[in-house]
């Protein structure tokens, strides 16, 4: 696997699980402006690929390295591992994308206009003084997904970001993902819908027993 | 004897309420965020097996221990077990409060200091308060509140989304534990003032109430502190009038105010 200048995260010979391997070992490349989608049944390991790319878990064996630098990622998780009955608003979920860079109180103008920019990309603005807790599964995701746009990231990653959601609410997610894309930013999406996937003319990998393959390069 | 020639026997009890009251419920509101309710039971319990544990180590050496100091170390170290994201569970933190429940029946057993000085520091005194109390409660409220002024971000990520947070450069764990151990340092000194029923009363019943009725974080906390004082206050001062026991008083007013709080919200 050759180290091009574009390309972002290389995993080599990589070994995922939770101290056991779960799937045979792989090579992986990113680069800056790929769309990628991580398809594969419920189970296989698609979280835990990236929860281990992230550094959130450690690889059972192998290499995950950045090439140029460590990115900037965001993520946006499944929503039953939010908190269902937090008294934020929208507006305070949002500027949450950025809390992991500073210790002061006080968001800047600047950073509100950033949030209220991020809000409008993705549909959500007239949301912003409403309580999180109190939205749709449509609505929480493209929240977010806004959330992970202001924290203004090299690499987004969203994990089954359509469950939930009706068609046009996956069309119109999948839409704002495109245009992200288009700026440059990365973009990787879990998913164990092939509907969803379908939709996404991009790069394609499928993860199951058998292990990792690149299903539409 | 009236309340205003009483003045000098409730005055620390009532400062301490108030100290207590606002800090504990701040400490609530964290707490049922992270769906952890039976933390205040554990921290309270297993920092009085603390004070045993410094009773017994001074009969049996014959070296004199501070049985605040052994509470507060028990109740942080706990805290920061169970703020590791795989023994934080429910569980676990029942099985803590039995066993170290039962550690202080078993070790208190063996003491043979004065049963009243160990009884007053293990579960406290919500009718009488010392000077001392007072500037105990006051200390651990200033080193909670200054934590939280320092990682006000890092705790609201954490609460909110403890999964993705690493994913955007906090570390869930040295913020929990951080958060936890503040908690330990409050509970525990509460304990030894007002008694563990009343600071699990205070703690998680005005946040309760706050959570049903606050619209944002900024009012849940203004409602659990208000409530919070109010019970502790109007709660002593029925146990004083009323010649009823002042920690099951405090908690009935609170749970008085959640039940309010509860119909509103439905």
């Amino acid at each position: 696997m050759t180290k091009s200048r574009n390309s972002l995260i290389r995993c080599v010979n990589l070994e995922i699980g939770y101290k056991r391997r779960i799937i045979p070992p792989f090579d992986l490349l990113i680069s800056k402006g790929d769309f990628l989608v991580i398809a594969g049944p419920n189970g296989s390991g698609k979280s835990t690929l990236i929860k281990t790319i992230l550094g959130m878990i450690p690889s059972v064996n192998g290499t995950t390295e950045f090439t140029n630098g460590k990115p900037v990622f965001s993520y946006v998780p499944q929503q039953k591992s939010i908190a269902s009955d937090h008294p934020l608003t929208v507006f305070e979920a949002v500027i949450m994308g950025k809390y992991g860079r500073g210790l002061f109180l006080k968001t800047s103008d600047n950073e509100c206009a950033e949030a209220y920019d991020s809000m409008k990309k993705t549909g959500t603005f007239h949301l912003k003084d409403q309580k999180f807790a109190s939205l749709s599964g449509g609505q929480k995701q493209r929240v977010l997904t806004a959330r992970a746009i202001y924290s203004d990231p090299n690499i987004m990653i969203l994990d089954e970001p359509t469950q939930g959601m009706d068609t046009d609410g996956e069309k119109d997610l999948i839409s704002i993902l495109e245009k992200l894309n288009k700026t440059g930013m990365t973009i990787i999406l879990i998913s164990h819908q092939l509907k969803a996937v379908s939709q996404v003319k991009r790069r394609v990998i499928y993860i199951d027993k058998k292990g990792l393959r690149e299903v539409r390069p | 004897m009236n309340i205003i020639d009483s003045f000098e026997i409730w005055r620390d009890a009532v400062a301490v309420l108030i100290i207590s009251g606002i800090a504990l419920s701040f400490a609530g509101v964290w707490i049922s965020l992270k769906k952890t309710v039976f933390l205040p039971l554990v921290l309270s319990s297993f920092s009085s097996l603390g004070v045993v544990t410094a009773f017994l180590f001074s009969e049996l050496t014959g070296i004199s221990s501070s049985p605040y100091l052994f509470s507060l170390i028990f109740a942080v170290v706990i805290s920061l077990y169970f703020a590791h994201p795989r023994l934080g569970g429910t569980k676990g933190q029942a099985s803590i409060y039995l066993i170290s429940s039962s550690l202080i029946f078993i070790t208190g057993s063996f003491i043979r200091a004065d049963l009243h000085d160990v009884s007053s520091i293990l579960f406290g005194n919500a009718v009488l308060a010392e000077p001392t109390d007072v500037i105990f409660a006051a200390a651990g409220a200033t080193v909670l509140f200054t934590i939280f002024a320092l990682f006000y971000k890092k705790f609201l990520f954490v609460s909110f989304d403890s999964e993705s947070a690493p994913a955007f450069g906090i570390n869930s764990y040295t913020y929990d534990a951080l958060m936890y151990g503040s908690f330990a340092v409050v509970i525990s000194i509460s304990s030894r003032a007002i008694g563990s029923f009343p600071v699990f009363g205070l703690t998680i019943l005005p946040a309760f109430t706050g959570l049903n009725i606050g619209r944002n974080m900024k009012t849940v906390f203004i409602i659990s502190g208000v409530t919070a004082v109010v019970s502790a206050v109007s709660g002593y001062f029925i146990s004083f009038f009323f010649e009823l026991p002042a920690g099951a008083s405090i908690v009935m007013v609170a749970a008085f105010f959640y039940g309010i709080s509860h119909i509103r919200r439905s």
